[in-house]
């Protein structure tokens, strides 16, 4: 049974919890329940701000967890534990994860990826800030938040309140950088692709478009509808359509904030770029953050690019030996920028150099198993 | 002021194109003296880290040689060296330093003319660029 | 391993005015004295002569040295000869460092004494900062196979073949004819003792076809060899079936074939116009009818754009068969337009000089003003510029005669090809070292021998075939050789298992076994290719460690005296 539906939560609370229907949680919970996975990785969200990922084998836990969270950076591969286990997936999360399989830490076949449409995140610091300046609310009286039709929409005891996001971006704010120019909003290399983008008024806020792509998904789809946990629809064509609208245009938006983003660097001639990247990387403090961070990174305490070079570089040869390694595997998720305390621009750097290896070779990182041109043995004769 | 004299690094295999610079030796052909020979059993060894640490330290030029293609000396293991150089060549020019200053050569063991050319011809090459911008010794 | 302090000696050559020419090697010393962890420096006249290696060998014990560098040539041909010196002194011989200032260095930049010897300084700079982070390595003793392979049976294939197998191995001689003699067999009477070529070729093909120990492949194909030195693996194809078996050594004596001289004075279009080897044939069947006047013409196609070289043999070819013309024939009229006579030897010139007292021409041609060969009614007219004389020739002729170089053939490039062995600019095989292993190929275990290697008479072939067989014959007869330790080592603590260099090797050297790498050092050849893609530092190459490269590339830049 591939192919698209529209699902819901047939449990009220996590209905009502979750952020559209709730079927995310409700499948997870089945599989759970079920011993169709050992295990269950969700983010516990603490604040509107923050979530830990945690990993559980209680489904009344993972039920709990439900509800969106875009105030949160997390990519998830990382935290994949050994095992049979089920996971919702942004789409960063889930190239994160193919790459790590890989490179031999996890085998795909026993990893369950539910995939979540996605527009972009928003990283905590600058969301509370946003909150504040924007929004005029206290960030801590915030309990929810959702984006619809292009607005940021916050929620707290009182009521609602939206903000176009664009507006929010031309100001500073609104989602991180690496989530404005990416492309890629419908986890298609994940076993499902689930979110509210396709849904009818009526059953916005109420229920799932559910996409089944891999036959994992269908044994989850399939399990979480035997066991009670879910009740579903096919999804009109009608739906669908919208569906691949939405993503048409959000894949438009991105496309604008790529050449926005990327031109000033395209324009700069090569010394002027090389400025740039020595300005810019030479920042680098060694703290090693953007390695812990990155998901592709699986080298372990030995990495080379862990190689002593000399203080008098001008690029520290930790960056260099870690942008020639992510050339082809770079997945975009922007968590290296995210945790760099010296604020380089580091996944826009990293996408400078991986898009132009990527484009050349035509390999794309993150969704599928083949492996990274780096790694290749044979001659490529185009080359 | 003292005239620019280029620092390059040429990393050789040790059955072809260290040969091929022996037979350049040999046969007595003259080349200016800038290039600084590391010798590995093969070209698949040089790991790309080393043309980058090379460039760090003050490089204005590397050159990557290695027996010809379907002449390895390990059956295939330069066609691991072709497809990892061209990371190489597409990291250099993204940092603007100037493609020039990397090269691939497959020099085979009888090629000592081609070594002591392409040695020539990089020298030149790189006089008139001048020294690598990535150099520590060069200020921005 | 055991923190010890670093005691390097540097022994600087001169190589006569070799290097001490360009290089002011005291001044090296002088520098070489200062560089971190070095505790003796010298030069010497020679380094690789008796006193040189003594000089190695005092020192060593004198300032307890525990690595060793010469500066010297290159260490394709004296780095055994320093590593034995330095394992006679009791250091293990991977504590020993070669550094080229020769080949790289004062050849190259002879009228630069400034320049190389500023280069020298790095070069040993380098060397030094190496050294430092040598290891001690012990190699792997591999059993060889007691056999080895001949492919090529023709008179250097068959002396080599008898030559192995009357040491005791088996010997597998393949050859692609249905008959074993290779080009001897086309051929009349040998120079210069005019016996016939069966008469010396006849018995030695008996004598292999009939021994015990030798196994003849003839109508055979070789279609791939696998392995290394003491293990080849051999298949070939005989009439569309494989055929396995193993080999400790290869010796490569495939032979040459005579240049076709298409297009050249009108070979092709004249019938009396042939080739020196047709010639052969006629007078061996004695079919050669009109020669009442022979012109032979020189340097066919050679020492010019298809064939750059000088044959070497074909000057005494001709002059050979010009000479048995006019034993059949006194009266003779026979020219040989030469582009210069290649007579070498005593033996050659005094044929040379019989051959002129006989009453045949020499005539000296420029290859400016090559001759013409034309036909006239019935007879074939060729003019030629006397360069001696300064004017030009005109000499009418029954026959011409031409002599053409000896030229690789294909199956000698695919068998090139096959066994990974270079072919050099004139096509023929590539030995390790024009003058110190000529018989040798640089990979360990294959030899070569006879015309596969440039154009030879039968005795340079045959001597050749008997080195050959003397060097193939060491590895059989000791049983076991060495594996130079630079196989790989995997840090299993620092592998994260992501296995992508088990594809990489070029012999499945690399295996994951449970998530974990394996390596099998017998099939490890040392490439290293694992190594360099390794995003870890857990795979090591053993003396071409990172940390080692890495000393060397920072040496270049770190002078560490100003």
């Amino acid at each position: 049974m591939k192919g698209c539906f529209i699902a819901w939560a047939t449990d009220d609370a996590t209905r009502k919890r979750g952020g559209s229907g709730g079927f995310v949680s409700a499948a997870l919970a089945a599989a759970l329940d079920n011993n169709l996975v050992d295990n269950v990785l969700v983010l516990k969200k603490t604040s509107p701000y923050k979530a830990t990922p945690i990993v559980t084998n209680d489904p009344k836990e993972v039920l709990e967890c439900a509800g969106s969270l875009h105030f949160v950076s997390v990519n998830m591969a990382k935290y994949v534990p050994p095992g049979r286990v089920a996971l919702p997936a942004k789409p960063c999360d889930a190239m994160g994860v193919i790459e790590r399989a890989k490179r031999g830490q996890l085998d795909l076949d026993e990893v369950y990826m539910l995939g979540l449409n996605c527009g972009g995140s928003l990283h905590p610091k600058k969301a509370k800030k946003m909150v504040e300046e924007m929004y005029n609310l206290d960030p801590d009286n915030v309990i929810g938040e959702d984006i619809l039709k292009g607005e940021l929409i916050l929620k707290t005891a009182d009521g609602e309140k939206a903000l176009k996001i664009d507006d929010l971006e031309e100001k500073g704010y609104g989602r991180r950088e690496s989530c404005r120019y990416c492309e890629t909003n419908i986890p298609r290399m994940a076993d499902l692709a689930c979110g509210n983008w396709g849904l009818p008024v009526d059953k916005l806020g109420k229920t799932t478009f559910v996409e089944v792509i891999t036959n994992k998904g269908e044994e989850i789809f399939k399990n979480a509808v035997d066991t009670g946990y879910v009740e579903f629809e096919p999804a009109s064509d009608k739906a669908i359509e919208l569906r691949d609208k939405i993503d048409n245009v959000m894949k438009g938006l991105a496309e604008k904030w790529h050449k926005r983003l990327f031109e000033p660097i395209e324009k700069l001639s090569d010394s002027e770029r090389l400025a740039f990247y020595v300005d810019a990387l030479n920042r680098c403090i060694g703290c090693g953050a953007c390695r812990k961070a990155c998901p592709v990174c699986t080298c372990g305490d030995s990495a080379k690019c862990l190689i002593e070079g000399d203080s008098n570089y001008k690029i520290p040869l930790f960056l260099m030996v870690r942008l020639l390694h992510l050339m082809d595997s770079c997945i975009g998720c922007g968590r290296c920028e995210d945790v760099c305390p010296a604020g380089i621009p580091l996944t826009l750097i990293h996408r400078r150099f991986a898009e132009r290896m990527q484009n050349k070779l035509g390999y794309v990182p993150g969704i599928n198993l083949d492996k990274p041109p780096y790694f290749e043995g044979e001659l490529r004769e185009d080359s | 002021m003292k005239e620019f004299d280029p620092k390059i690094v040429a990393f050789c295999c040790n059955w072809c194109s260290y040969a091929g610079a022996d037979l350049a030796g040999v046969s007595r052909m003259q080349y200016p003296p800038n290039v600084r020979i590391i010798k590995v059993m093969c070209s698949g060894r040089i790991d790309p880290l080393f043309v980058l640490m090379s460039f760090l330290e003050g490089a204005d030029a590397v050159l990557v040689t290695g027996c010809h293609i379907g002449d390895c000396h390990y059956i295939d293991a330069n066609h691991k060296t072709k497809n990892r150089f061209e990371f190489l060549k597409e990291m250099i020019a993204e940092l603007g330093i100037g493609e020039e200053r990397l090269r691939l050569e497959w020099i085979s063991a009888t090629e000592g003319e081609k070594f002591a050319d392409m040695v020539k011809e990089t020298v030149e090459k790189i006089k008139k660029m001048g020294p690598s911008p990535l150099s520590p010794k060069v200020m921005q | 391993m055991e923190e010890k302090e670093i005691r390097i000696g540097v022994f600087i050559c001169h190589c006569g005015t070799n290097i001490g020419g360009s290089v002011d090697v005291p001044a090296v010393v002088e520098y070489a004295k200062h560089l971190p962890n070095v505790v003796h420096a010298e030069r010497n006249l020679y380094t690789c002569a008796d006193d040189g290696l003594t000089a190695i060998k005092n020192a060593i014990k004198q300032h307890k040295l525990n690595r060793v560098i010469v500066a010297s040539c290159t260490p394709r041909t004296h780095e055994p000869l320093f590593r034995s010196t330095c394992e006679e002194a009791g250091l293990n011989k991977y504590l020993f460092e070669f550094v080229n200032i020769r080949e790289h260095c004062s050849w190259v930049h002879m009228k630069d004494t400034e320049g190389a010897t500023e280069k020298t300084k790095e070069l040993v700079r380098m060397g030094v900062a190496r050294a430092t982070l040598l290891e001690p390595q012990e190699e792997m003793k591999i059993d060889v196979e007691q056999s080895a392979m001949v492919i090529g049976g023709g008179i250097a294939g068959i002396t080599a073949a008898k030559t192995l197998a009357n040491q005791g191995f088996d010997v597998y001689l393949v050859e692609k004819e249905a008959v074993l003699g290779g080009m001897l067999r086309n051929l009349y009477r040998l120079f210069p003792t005019g016996e016939d070529s069966l008469d010396s070729l006849q018995p030695s093909i008996a004598a292999v076809e009939g021994h015990e120990k030798i196994k003849v492949f003839s109508s055979c194909e070789l279609k791939e060899v696998k392995g290394y030195i003491g293990n080849f693996d051999v298949t070939l194809l005989r009439e569309g079936k494989e055929v396995n078996f193993k080999v400790g050594t290869i010796i490569v004596a495939t032979g040459a074939m005579e240049f076709e001289p298409k297009g050249h004075y009108g070979y092709g279009k004249y019938d009396h116009v042939i080739t020196q080897m047709q010639l052969e044939k006629l007078l061996k069947d004695g079919q050669l009818k009109k020669s009442d006047s022979v012109v032979m013409i020189q340097c066919v196609g050679a020492k010019g754009e298809e064939v750059s070289y000088c044959s070497r043999i074909c000057c005494m070819v001709a002059i050979k068969n010009a000479m048995l013309i006019k034993e059949i024939n006194p009266d003779a009229d026979i020219h040989i337009l030469h582009n210069d006579i290649q007579a070498y030897g005593a033996e050659y010139e005094e044929l040379y000089n019989k051959a002129r007292e006989m009453g045949i021409r020499f005539i000296k041609y420029t290859p400016e003003s090559p001759p013409c060969v034309t036909m006239d009614g019935e007879k074939l007219k060729v003019e030629v510029y006397n360069e001696l004389f300064g004017e030009q020739f005109m000499l009418g002729t029954d026959l011409v005669v031409l002599s053409t170089p000896l030229v690789q053939h294909q199956g000698g490039v695919e068998i090139s090809k096959l066994l990974r062995v270079p072919l050099g600019k004139d096509k023929f095989f590539f030995e390790a070292h024009v003058k110190l292993r000529p018989v040798d190929f640089a990979t360990d275990g294959i030899f070569l021998c006879g015309t596969a290697h440039g154009p030879a008479e039968v005795a340079e072939s045959v001597s050749q075939a008997l080195a050959a067989a003397s060097g193939a014959g060491i590895p059989l007869s000791r049983g076991f050789v060495q594996i130079e330790a630079i196989s790989v080592k995997v840090d299993l603590e620092a592998c994260i298992g992501c296995g992508f260099c088990v594809e990489m090797c070029p012999y499945q050297a690399l295996d994951m076994v449970d998530g974990k790498l394996e390596i099998i050092e017998a099939l490890c050849k040392g490439c290293g290719t694992c190594v360099a893609t390794c995003p870890t530092g857990a795979l090591e190459q053993r003396h071409y460690q990172n940390n080692q490269i890495i000393s060397q590339i920072k040496s270049i830049f770190h002078p560490v005296i100003e």
